[in-house]
């Protein structure tokens, strides 16, 4: 089968979490440092760069991990159609390294991940978990298998998460949405967490290969993992919690699912 | 310099010559109240216990380690450090926050441990228009925690944040550390026993030295004062998550070469003394000597002053004592693979001298000897005999109970919400990542503890409580006792049984006698609980780490309200078997558990009505550890629907918070028929220990049965009910309210 490579950057810190998610819906995964050597990549058919503080988010959030050589290996994987996901800082980090949306394939900044707005003021640092949908899910490998109607729950963890485009968003892309419990795009605080443009935490390329996404899905892959407080289906099955599984699948089972399959 | 004239002549009697400039420092910072605890050791061995059949790892060390549960043959415990990090965070609450919460998490990893969470307990001022930097301090104390804590990759579990204006010159910030470990795994803070046949190095590894929080220890052991204000800011410590985060890392690669090959390492952080306190500990502990060549430490800038290299507090930095065939193992891990000295200029590991088997303690630079001293010499217990000045604390209430209409009692009920002590402190948590390493399956505020599954794969919980209160001006031992018994409330309400406990203590100037008598009585009180709650037949729950912070005084020389601060670990045995507070459902019966009492001193009545009452909730003991015994085997045979205990606030905030739940997305509403023979402001408002359960029809008998079972006092108070009101019929009177308008206040300071 073919492995993925979970890149831990000086700073990552979700590393642990997304390799255990993704271990367990049966893709083979290792994790691997910044610095190896630059062939050690070449072996991996797909990365994902997790969350975390890479460089202390200095200069902005991503900038100096965007500057690395193993970016170089990211994007020619990206490039060549092979799955590139980002977490939160991994997110960040395609972003500025012009890996997504790249509508023109020309590895060009078209986003930036700016700090968190409440009406135009700076709100800091959001620990929440929020509601998000799938625009176009079946543009993208790793969101195919859910339903544009579905309502996913997911924890947020950031201070630079609100998306600022530079020119209008291509309306085939895949791309999640910040929205209430019953689905409904409400583009004010709470529902809209950091003032993204157009409720955006998620961007995926025209190929559907490359992903970026503030929310954290290895968060929300188990039910365990779900707060029993949130409204909707997924906080009456946590506050149930009748199964004996400790690993019973959460709201972002079909992400991880699909991955497997694309892989195999 | 703290050093007094008494001491500088101890010193020089103990040396029989005076000391160099290096060897000052050292005494400085090791004789200091911070390092030695001088005043505060003999109250604290004689009364509080800490031996436990499940203690791993006693007191003595960076961290404390209790048997936590057995999975796939391995013996896991958790270890466990509590800090506080007051003074640094009134000067510069970024910063200080930040590095406290820096230090407490090295002490648990120098165990071998991987930190699995922290804990925060803040307490804060009341801006009165004369103390403008309360809010300020307030506000940054709480990005100080969130820029670290966050960064490092490490949740935060659980918190509180108590504000009394006795906080204004000096506020609070408490940090506790869990950690993860193999009981064969433990790594010692000494030199191995291995040394005497072996050469041993020395290592130093993290952050390149520099100059910060130089003097730290030495001011953290007197008062703040404003002549000094320059020197105390350079005595603060700059903190850097991110490289501590690498470090971290490269320590767990590290530990398990170190297993896997079975190397006998010692291991230790730097904290106060840098350098200088953690080398000589951990040679002296092993009983060892060393010889430390300064010249060797990685330093940040040229012409240090060698006294600053051996004592600046610079952060984020270890040191190992590592047999010499093993060291250029260890100097890889750091600076070739985890390439530390590419991301910050200078760090990285370096040998920085050798173990010796004469007991001296020896620092070289530039060929000259700076400091040999006998090594018993600096780590010598130095006392302080301290002296108490008692005052009157009535333990028995002679006021009757305060008579007030219905009508105060409803716009009381709904201005308590709105308290900044009761009300949601979402608007501080939200800051800090409570999920990170996805192993939190029951999030702050929830129920009154989190829950965490930090062991891969299996289902046994970790829950732990941190908390304080606001009686010691009242009563000093009530204040230890109710904050020990509060803990083991949450445990058990979020389904866990308490299996340790930790401290830190914060008073005023132990040179002060009325201050020193506020600290014995808070011990005692810490000790008294302990060992009256244990769950273990015959045993006490065992104080296993702890700190005290002395010094705590506002500008006019007052104490700040004494307040120790608990932090009591439980364990889940099913994840299954965790609890949140929040009712679901209608028709679910109230059963109110623990007797109430008249007892007000201190309490958040108090405060509202200006009574100046003298007696604080009294810690009932016998009838708390029954009460938390017929809780624990409700909650274990999974009786009942919702659990919260009651405390601050009283009964009232306790059943508000229970429909609320933590986001005030309320589901039902409640009705209340209290007897007319019951006095309503006492069973609202008292913070005497207790429960509130909610039950359902279904298992109501079996829950009655074992409560009569175990002979706790019960009172049935009504149900839960589909409206979203909530009322209470008393003495043929009804008030009511409506859940959105209560969560209006309660949610005040959210928006």
């Amino acid at each position: 089968m073919n492995k993925m490579a979970i890149i831990q950057f000086p700073g990552t810190n979700c590393e642990y979490e997304t390799l255990r998610a993704i271990r367990h819906y049966g893709v083979q995964a290792d994790l691997v440092r910044w610095n190896e050597p630059l062939d050690s990549f070449s072996t991996y058919e797909g990365f994902v760069l997790p969350g975390g503080f890479s460089f202390q988010d200095r200069v902005r959030a991503g900038a100096i991990a965007a500057k690395l050589p193993v970016m170089s290996v990211i994007q020619q994987a990206a490039s060549a159609g092979k799955p590139v996901l980002g977490i939160c800082n991994g997110c960040q980090i395609l972003a500025e390294a012009g890996l997504f949306p790249n509508t023109h394939g020309s590895n060009h900044l078209e986003v930036a991940l700016a700090p968190n707005q409440r009406d135009a003021k700076p709100l800091g640092f959001v620990c929440d978990w929020v509601n998000v949908k799938v625009i176009n899910p079946q543009n993208s490998l790793f969101t195919r298998y859910f339903s544009s109607e579905d309502v996913i729950p997911i924890p947020i963890n950031h201070g630079e998460g609100r998306f600022v485009l530079e020119s209008e968003l291509d309306p085939t892309l895949t791309f999640l949405q910040y929205c209430m419990w019953d689905g409904y795009v409400l583009d004010s605080y709470p529902t809209n967490p950091n003032g993204a443009s157009h409720n955006i935490a998620a961007i995926a390329s025209p190929q559907g290969n490359v992903m970026g996404m503030m929310p954290h899905p290895e968060r929300a892959a188990f039910l365990k993992q779900v707060p029993s407080w949130i409204q909707g289906p997924w906080g009456e099955k946590k506050h149930a919690f009748v199964t004996t599984d400790f690993y019973a699948p959460g709201p972002w089972e079909k992400l991880f699912v699909s991955l497997k399959e694309y892989l195999l | 310099m703290a050093l007094s004239s008494q001491d500088l002549d101890a010193i020089r009697t103990l040396l029989g010559r005076s000391p160099s400039t290096v060897e000052l420092s050292i005494f400085d910072t090791m004789w200091s109240e911070h390092c030695s605890y001088k005043s505060s050791k003999e109250i604290l061995k004689k009364y509080l216990p800490t031996q436990g059949s499940e203690v791993a790892l006693g007191i003595g060390e960076d961290s404390g380690i209790i048997r936590f549960c057995k999975h796939e043959g391995k013996q896991y415990c958790i270890a466990i450090s509590h800090e506080s990090h007051n003074h640094p965070s009134q000067i510069l609450p970024v910063e200080g926050a930040a590095t406290g919460v820096g230090g407490v998490v090295r002490d648990v990893y120098c165990m071998g441990a991987d930190v699995v969470g922290v804990l925060n307990s803040l307490h804060f001022g009341i801006n009165d228009g004369k103390s403008p930097l309360v809010d300020d301090i307030a506000q940054n104390v709480v990005l100080g925690v969130s820029d670290y804590a966050n960064p490092l990759g490490v949740p935060v579990l659980g918190g509180e944040t108590l504000y009394h204006p006795s906080y204004n010159d000096n506020c609070l910030v408490n940090v506790a550390a869990l950690g993860l470990i193999e009981e064969s795994q433990i790594i010692r803070s000494r030199v191995p026993q291995e040394a005497l046949t072996e050469p041993y190095d020395m290592i130093l590894f993290g952050k390149s030295t520099d100059a910060t929080g130089y003097g730290g220890a030495s001011f953290s052991s007197a008062t703040l004062d404003k002549e000094n204000e320059a020197v105390n800011m350079g005595a603060v410590q700059v903190h850097d998550p991110f490289l501590k985060r690498v470090i971290v890392e490269a320590i767990k690669s590290l530990i398990k070469v170190v297993h896997q090959e079975q190397v006998s390492i010692g291991f230790k952080d730097l904290g106060a003394g840098g350098i200088s306190c953690a080398t000589s500990e951990l040679a002296s502990a092993g009983g060892f000597g060393v010889e430390i060549d300064l010249d060797k430490v990685n330093v940040a800038f040229d012409h240090l002053p060698p006294e600053v290299i051996a004592c600046s507090e610079t952060q984020e930095r270890f040191c190992l004592a590592v047999p010499k065939s093993f060291s250029q193992t260890v100097l890889d891990i750091f600076n070739n693979q985890f390439a530390l000295p590419q991301l910050y200029p200078h760090s990285g590991a370096v040998v920085i001298g050798h173990i010796t088997q004469e007991k001296n303690y020896r620092l070289m630079s530039k060929g000259i000897c700076l400091c040999d001293l006998p090594i018993q010499a600096i780590t010598t217990e130095v006392k302080a005999h301290r002296t108490t000045l008692s005052r009157t604390i009535l333990k028995t209430e002679t006021l009757s109970s305060p008579v007030l209409s219905h009508e105060i009692i409803h716009t009381l009920c709904t201005h308590l919400l709105r308290l900044e002590n009761i009300c949601s402190k979402r608007y501080i948590y939200r800051f800090f990542d409570n999920a990170v390493r996805g192993d939190t399956i029951i999030y702050p505020g929830e129920g009154d503890a989190v829950v965490t599954t930090p062991i891969e794969g299996c289902p046994v919980g970790l829950t732990a409580s941190i908390d304080s209160n606001l009686y010691g001006f009242i009563d000093p031992y009530v204040s230890g006792a109710a904050a020990v018994a509060e803990g083991v409330r949450n445990v058990i309400s979020a389904g866990g049984k308490p299996i340790a406990v930790t401290d830190c203590l914060n008073y005023g100037n132990p040179e002060n006698p009325a201050s020193f008598f506020d600290f014995e009585e808070g011990v005692k009180g810490i000790a008294d609980a302990s060992k009256a709650l244990g769950f273990i037949e015959g045993e006490p729950l065992p104080v296993i780490s702890g700190n005290v912070s002395f010094y705590n005084d506002s500008k006019q020389g007052n104490a700040v309200v004494p307040s120790p601060v608990i932090v009591v670990v439980g364990k889940v045995e099913n994840y299954q078997k965790a609890l949140t507070m929040q009712i679901r459902q209608p028709y679910q019966t109230l059963i109110l558990i623990g007797k109430r009492y008249a007892e007000f001193g201190g309490t958040q009545l108090d405060t509202m009505l200006l009574w100046g009452r003298k007696v604080a909730p009294q810690v009932r003991f016998s009838e708390e550890a029954a009460q938390n015994k017929a809780v624990f085997t409700c909650i274990q045979e999974g009786l009942l629907s919702a659990c919260h205990d009651i405390s601050m606030g009283g009964l009232w905030t306790t059943l508000t918070e229970m429909l609320l739940g933590e986001r005030g997305v309320f589901r039902v509403g409640a009705e209340l028929k209290i007897a007319s023979s019951i006095d309503l402001p006492t069973l609202l408002f008292s913070e005497n220990g207790g429960y509130l359960l909610s039950v359902s029809s279904n298992t109501l008998n079996q829950v009655k049965n074992t409560l009569t079972q175990f002979g706790v006092y019960v009172m049935e108070l009504g149900q839960t009910i589909p409206e979203q009101t909530l009322s209470i019929f008393h003495k043929e009177k009804s008030l009511d309210w409506n859940l959105a308008s209560l969560k209006k206040e309660w949610n005040s300071k959210n928006s």
